[in-house]
């Protein structure tokens, strides 16, 4: 096929591979120009930022009754595409200062000032949470040296609005009853082997749709 | 002293956030205002002298209690069956209650 180099700026007949190797550099390509479409499967990644906080003070939170509570941390991150999902993860180590039972720990996504705690879509009159406390040594009331953990792995945020605004995730945590959740520490943090201290964090991945 | 302890005996109808564990590194937070919390540090400080007595006192009795299931009671059975004497589970008594005291300010 002959090269035709028209005069309104195009060039055809170039057959696939036409070019010598190499020629092509990455300086030649328009920024933002190669699509996920255009790569294969398997190439190129699809995690397209994560961020993070880690939390270590020592730190105590009320909770009103059946209410989420926000723990003292968090992390923003702005979506880079308005279809792109959010993989929320996070742990909170620290003893409940109540019945350990009664516990849960869900996350609130704040969007331009307005909160929205993340919970089971139908629940009626039950305590609504995503993940429930992994207690050490759950015999009783939890509200002197033993603590526990919530443990959230990678939670699908699927019901995010479809923007790019930034997103504040914060952990969030509730009891039945009116308590302290003790974070990072025992409730009575007493200085010695026998009472706990750790630390907690939360990290978002954004992957492509 | 345990700050947070103090604090929240002193004030427990507040909403709290207390961050950090001296008074230099203490952050207090109204979570209803999201505003700084002042707090009477003299009143935070005799409030956790309170608990710490209240939490001394129910750990001597959990531990007099349980002392008491497992050494004194089998004596006073035994005193009964006449393989002991009353004398011997009243010492056995005794000595748990020197073991395990109550705090100076309690009534036992």
């Amino acid at each position: 096929m002959p090269i035709t180099i028209a005069g309104s700026g195009t060039i055809t007949g170039i057959s696939a591979g036409g070019l010598p190797d190499g020629s092509i550099t990455s300086d030649d390509l328009a920024a933002g120009a190669v699509t996920a479409a255009k790569l294969a499967a398997g190439v190129g990644g699809k995690i397209l930022q994560v961020v993070s906080t880690q939390y270590e003070t020592p730190t105590t939170v009320s909770q009103s009754a059946n209410t989420h509570a926000d723990m003292p941390f968090s992390v923003n991150i702005t979506p880079t595409t308005s279809t792109s999902l959010m993989l929320v993860s996070f742990s909170l180590m620290g003893e409940t200062g109540g019945a350990p039972w009664d516990a849960l720990a869900a996350f609130a996504r704040t969007i331009s000032g307005t909160r929205t705690v993340v919970l089971p879509s139908s629940y009626g009159s039950r305590a609504p949470g995503i993940v429930a406390f992994s207690d050490t040594y759950a015999s009783g009331n939890d509200n002197d040296s033993t603590p526990g953990g919530f443990y959230c792995h990678m939670f699908p945020d699927s019901g995010r609005p479809a923007n790019t605004n930034t997103i504040t995730y914060t952990p969030t945590a509730t009891q039945r009853a009116a308590a302290t959740f003790a974070l990072n520490r025992t409730t009575s943090d007493t200085n010695s082997n026998g009472f706990e201290r750790g630390i907690s964090w939360i990290t978002v991945m954004e992957v492509a749709a | 002293m345990d700050w947070h302890t103090g604090i929240r005996a002193a004030y427990p109808d507040a909403l709290l956030t207390i961050q950090g564990n001296t008074l230099d590194d203490l952050v207090v937070t109204n979570q209803e205002t999201g505003e700084p919390f002042e707090f009477d540090q003299a009143l935070a400080t005799a409030a956790a002298v309170i608990v710490a007595q209240e939490q001394a006192l129910a750990s001597a009795k959990r531990k007099r209690a349980s002392a008491y299931t497992a050494e004194a009671d089998p004596l006073f059975f035994k005193s009964q069956r006449g393989e002991a004497t009353i004398e011997e589970w009243q010492a056995k008594v005794a000595e748990i209650r020197s073991r395990y005291p109550y705090p100076a300010e309690v009534t036992p």
